[in-house]
């Protein structure tokens, strides 16, 4: 009770404070125009949520970028503070509801539906050219910042996932090149599995049972959808004949080559510290967590230094390579923000062009097309680039945030990957939930 | 006894009922009430301030319907009248939910009240030095936060690398490689119940030591004389002096057990599957995992409800026991 009491605590007071003076400032602040021209005698500070994948990803980015904002801004403090992706929803839709807010705040793609639809950000229709490129935006990252023909934050960077492999391990194994189809794929797990299967904890490719954007990967691959708009309702996709194939499939390849909990998901345990200890010869990562595994510090092993490559996933539907996720993450301001022209300047300094430069040497996948373009010719991030050209997203739907926070597809896939359930059966439980939840009842 | 009538009232403000014979004493008496009074007016102000209001709120919010659109422009949210119960109550699986915090509530106070009872006795049985160790120990444990020793046995208990599957592993012939003790709810709240219980064991058996320790020794001495044995004497001497302190110990308990939270939470990674949802984490997955406030504030109106319900049916019937002895 004492959780719940302080939750409704803290609610009631923020609540009775927006009440009191929320009203006021909010909306008439959406209306006017934005400028970043600058203001050498402005002062004050600007709030800043950035989640921690900046922290220990590219902070020298973020650093460049509050410099550049010092040009234009000389005398506004800018405080950063990080945010853990698995409670900043909840920290978010707190300090939304007060008065005092951060002013600009990192969303992922997938969550901003509930918020461009509740209003909880500046509509920047009409400043979109502030910001380097606009119109070469990443398409899926820019259509997770429209609502209804209006555009409500700024894409940021995404990261497609590749699998990331052993090298020395596929040698030991006798596999002399990257696989580049999905039979080529299971076959090499099973040389690996010859080669390692002395060892109780080895996984040819590292799969838990919650890893909902592989599994996904999978039922887009086969054909198959979440769900699609059809007369203004929400149609799931996901018992379609062509998911349960997907489905099937990814069952199939967990159960050979995967020793992963069926219970745990990508982020907990983080993979690359599990592939990180040696256990492991293949996993499906973004690409920083590639980057990670052989870093020192924060979990990675120095050790697997240069030995650590990465191919597109194959797809297991035959064409070249398996669609991926289109994760990613976009920055957008606050509609009660008091200060939108200085986070304005802040964003165009994040997402500029030479940051974004930054933020590819990092592993990401920049926001726009002509950043893709140079990213192909990295050769680390060239399977990366190709398969951001070739993905699937979540429906656009206001109820999106819901069906991933209410947990449906891990608990799902869980029970298709422990065989708790035949793939059939939870597919139409998450069918009919997601369809539920999209459709608002 | 005899001193009855001489005797001056030792505490005036307290509830020893005056029976009226003393009626020139009563006008002396209103100013001390009214002190008395004064002196629990800041503690009503701070509980009416701290838990009355937000009380007050949450009922207000459970019959709401309260979105994030509300909640970020401060508009007005809708009063729905009892829609929010009646979908609550109209839930299977909200049943399914408190029949599960049901039944985990009454096996971690049964194993908490009768392993601190085994403590406590160990304990007075003890050798002064053990008695300090255990009840330094004891204190280290209470001290250490709920998160913090969730993480813990988290550790121990882990997939990949976990010291408890290695140990068990040793074992000839058993392979714990990879077991995943959450993979199945009934064992995976075994987990979770011995993080609830681990924890829970200091403070119900130090209170049960201090009780035990009061008791007089020649009344279990005298039992003992006449041939009882050590069950005997604890069921029928020890307990029904200790019953007062049992009463308020399970209360407790079946309140922290009822509630239980970041135990699961912590445990499960703050993304519980629904099989390990009680009505704690029902509730906060409803309100603040889904955005929907007022079906939580529901949720948590009717967990009140159910515990009060219970701490009076069980008091009450504790007191009329205790009126029959």
């Amino acid at each position: 009770m004492k959780h719940r009491l302080i939750a409704a605590a803290g609610l009631a007071a923020v609540l009775f404070g927006a009440a009191a003076c929320g009203s006021g400032g909010g909306s008439a602040a959406s209306g006017g125009t934005i400028s970043t021209a600058g203001d050498a005698k402005a002062s004050g500070t600007l709030k800043v949520w950035l989640q921690v994948d900046a922290q220990t990803g590219w902070p020298d980015a973020v650093k460049a970028a509050t410099a550049a904002f010092h040009k234009k801004y000389p005398k506004v403090t800018v405080q950063v503070d990080y945010q853990q992706w698995n409670n900043h929803l909840t920290k978010l839709d707190a300090a939304l509801s007060g008065s005092t807010v951060p002013d600009v705040v990192e969303m992922g793609d997938t969550e901003t539906t509930s918020y461009l639809a509740s209003g909880a950000f500046r509509d920047l229709s009409k400043s979109t050219n502030l910001f380097a490129d606009s119109a070469n935006w990443n398409k899926g990252l820019a259509a997770s910042c429209r609502y209804e023909g209006a555009t409500y934050c700024v894409p940021y960077y995404s990261g497609s996932r590749t699998v990331f492999y052993r090298k020395d391990m596929f040698a030991k194994a006798g596999i002399t090149k990257p696989p580049t189809t999905y039979d080529e794929l299971m076959a090499d797990g099973a040389k690996l599995d010859r080669k390692y299967g002395g060892d109780p904890k080895f996984s040819a490719f590292y799969m838990p049972g919650k890893f909902w954007y592989s599994a996904l990967s999978f039922v887009y691959d086969a054909g198959g959808t979440i769900a699609t708009k059809n007369g203004g309702k929400w149609q799931g996709g996901l018992a379609s004949p062509a998911a349960i194939k997907g489905l099937t499939q990814w069952k199939a390849m967990t159960d050979k080559l995967s020793k992963a909990s069926k219970t745990s998901d990508e982020a907990n345990p983080q993979q690359y510290t599990v592939m990180a200890q040696g256990h492991v010869a293949m996993m499906y990562g973004l690409g920083w967590e590639g980057g990670s595994v052989a870093a020192d510090g924060n979990g990675g092993n120095p050790k697997l230094k240069d030995q650590i490559g990465s191919f597109a996933m194959p797809s297991a539907a035959g064409s070249t390579a398996m669609q991926s996720f289109a994760g990613g993450s976009d920055l957008a301001i606050t509609a009660k923000s008091r200060h939108a022209d200085w986070a304005a300047a802040w964003v165009a300094a994040m997402t500029g062009t030479s940051n974004e430069r930054a933020l590819m040497r990092a592993g990401n996948i920049p926001n726009t097309t002509t950043l893709l373009d140079e990213a192909a010719k990295i050769p680390a991030l060239a399977p990366a680039a190709a398969s951001a050209k070739n993905s699937w997203m979540v429906p656009i739907a206001e109820g999106w945030p819901k069906v991933e926070k209410s947990l449906v597809l891990q608990n799902g896939l869980a029970d298709i990957a422990s065989g708790k359930k035949s793939v059939a059966d939870a597919a139409k439980a998450m069918n009919a939930a997601v369809e539920s939840t999209l459709n608002g009842s | 006894m005899s001193t009855h009538t001489e005797a001056p009232p030792t505490a005036p403000g307290t509830a020893a009922p005056p029976d009226g014979t003393v009626t020139p004493r009563r006008r002396t008496r209103a100013t001390p009430r009214l002190i008395g009074y004064l002196l629990i007016l800041p503690t009503v102000v701070v509980l009416a301030g701290v838990q009355g209001y937000p009380l007050v709120k949450l009922v207000l919010l459970s019959l709401q319907d309260l979105t994030q659109r509300e909640l970020f422009s401060g508009l007005p949210a809708p009063y729905v009248g009892f829609a929010n119960y009646a979908r609550v109550l109209g839930d299977p699986g909200f049943w399914t939910v408190v029949l599960r915090t049901v039944v985990f509530t009454v096996v971690n106070v049964v194993l908490t009240l009768v392993l601190a009872t085994g403590t406590a006795l160990v304990m007075r049985a003890a050798s002064r030095w053990c008695r300090l160790l255990v009840t330094v120990v004891l204190i280290c444990v209470w001290a250490m936060p709920q998160v913090v020793s969730t993480l813990v046995f988290n550790w121990l208990f882990d997939y990949e690398f976990g010291v408890v599957n290695w140990l068990i592993g040793l074992v000839p012939g058993v392979d714990m490689d990879n077991h995943d003790w959450y993979a199945n709810a009934v064992s995976g709240f075994g987990v979770i119940t011995l993080i609830v219980v681990w924890g829970a064991i200091p403070f119900v058996a130090i209170t049960l030591y201090a009780g035990i320790s009061q008791v007089p020794k020649e009344l279990e001495e005298a039992a003992r004389v006449d041939g009882a044995s050590a069950a005997q004497t604890f069921l029928r001497v020890t307990y029904p002096i200790l019953r007062p302190i049992y009463t308020i110990v399970t209360v407790l308990s079946v309140i922290w057990d009822f509630q239980v939270f970041n135990q699961i939470w912590v445990a499960r990674g703050s993304k519980p599957e629904p099989e390990y949802q009680t009505l704690g984490v029902y509730s906060f997955m409803h309100a603040f995992g889904v955005n929907e406030y007022s079906l939580g504030a529901a949720v948590a109106v009717v967990t009140v409800l159910l515990l009060l319900g219970f701490t009076v049916f069980y008091i009450r019937q504790s007191l009329r026991l205790g009126e029959i002895d």
